[in-house]
């Protein structure tokens, strides 16, 4: 696996640390039809990895946040921004079968978009991000972020099941591809789910 | 955005991220080596200490959750029923909130007649220390404070086979 410089990566985060001070709260216009027709969620069911990916409505992203704790600029930033989507990751391995343990390290996996491949924005992303943002922070709001993302490193046992949002790090309605790597026994495996899309936002 | 649409929003999330792949996870993961349960004391609702060590002699159900995770939010109620279940036998339910206030998780608690052992972990630091990835996630500790068991997900705790499984922990009567 070799890691690749990722230029969309850094213009992302550019783009949230300059920008966010002097961003007003961003409108969020994305009507919930606003993907009809259209498809959210991909799965993948390969060896004993059974994954969906649904893309999550930017407004309903922030409304989570705001939730939580999130100043209405940061939550506005992070569902306009952050191109959230959801995973639900499961070992279908039978319980019995203890010798099939399954990992899904979100730091290999890959974005493709318009040309350039880029990595996912991790609970560690987004913790520079807080620590640089002006006002601060809550710490409860970080917290809740922080768990609702999908862990980067988690073993899967057989019958282990887990959820948390994958912030993929592209603007809205972006079309993109996602290179999904695991690891069983440390048999590494990698698919790329095609035809995904980040939410869109009305201006 | 408008409160009512706020909470439309809202809502509407919690549905999406209940749109699972698989309902809920199954089984038990032995932990190797059955490492001895670290000292914990958290906090309960009303902020008393809750020492982990005066429970030793009971099987401990320690359950890592937050109210606004779908798949914790599910395996709640069979947690309860598990506990009424075993009311008289040495088990006790622990449900461990990362993050939140006292008052949210005692609202949600309230609503959902959730009666069992509710402590806060606020910093996350314990959930840290007993290796929680990512919510929930649940440990079964033995009688003598060792962690025998991990379940990833959520699971329907009153689940015959769960139960049967758990039931070989309980300590016998002298």
């Amino acid at each position: 696996m070799t890691f690749v410089p990722s230029l969309m990566r850094a213009v992302f985060l550019t783009i949230v640390l300059v920008g966010l001070p002097v961003t007003p709260g961003w409108s969020d216009e994305a009507a919930w039809g606003d993907d009809a027709g259209e498809r959210a969620s991909s799965f993948l069911r390969e060896s004993n990895l059974s994954l969906e990916v649904t893309r999550l409505p930017a407004s309903a992203v922030e409304a989570f946040h705001l939730a939580r704790g999130f100043s209405p600029a940061h939550a506005a930033m992070i569902a306009q921004r952050g191109c959230i989507h959801k995973l639900d990751a499961k070992n279908a391995a039978a319980p019995n079968e203890n010798a099939v343990s399954l990992s899904l390290p979100l730091t290999a996996w890959r974005v493709h978009a318009d040309g350039e491949e880029s990595a996912l924005l991790t609970r560690a992303d987004w913790a520079d991000i807080w620590d640089a943002a002006s006002p601060p922070v809550a710490p409860a709001a970080r917290t809740a972020l922080h768990w609702a993302q999908f862990p980067p490193d988690q073993l899967f046992s057989p019958g282990d099941y887990n959820w948390g949002m994958a912030s993929i790090g592209l603007p809205p309605g972006t079309r993109f591809e996602l290179t999904v790597v695991w690891r069983e026994n440390d048999r590494e495996h990698r698919s790329t789910l095609k035809g995904l899309r980040c939410a869109r936002i009305k201006p | 955005m408008t409160i009512r649409r706020l909470l439309l929003c809202g809502l509407t999330l919690l549905t999406l991220l209940s749109a699972e792949v698989s309902a809920m996870g199954r089984g038990l993961t032995p932990v190797p080596g059955a490492p001895r349960a670290k000292e914990t004391i958290l906090p309960d609702l009303e902020g008393n200490p809750f020492r982990f060590a005066d429970h030793r002699g009971k099987v401990l159900l320690v359950n890592f959750w937050a109210t606004w995770c779908p798949p914790c939010r599910k395996e709640m109620p069979s947690m309860q029923r598990l506990q009424n279940q075993w009311a008289d036998k040495p088990f006790m339910v622990i449900a461990v909130d990362v993050g939140e206030d006292a008052e949210t998780v005692w609202a949600y608690a309230a609503a959902h007649d959730l009666e069992f052992t509710m402590l806060r972990d606020k910093s996350s630091k314990t959930s840290l220390q007993w290796g929680v990835r990512g919510l929930p996630t649940t440990f079964l500790v033995d009688a003598e404070g060792r962690i025998v068991f991990r379940a990833l997900g959520g699971r329907e705790w009153d689940d015959p086979a769960l139960m049967t499984e758990m039931e070989k922990l309980l300590p016998t009567a002298p």
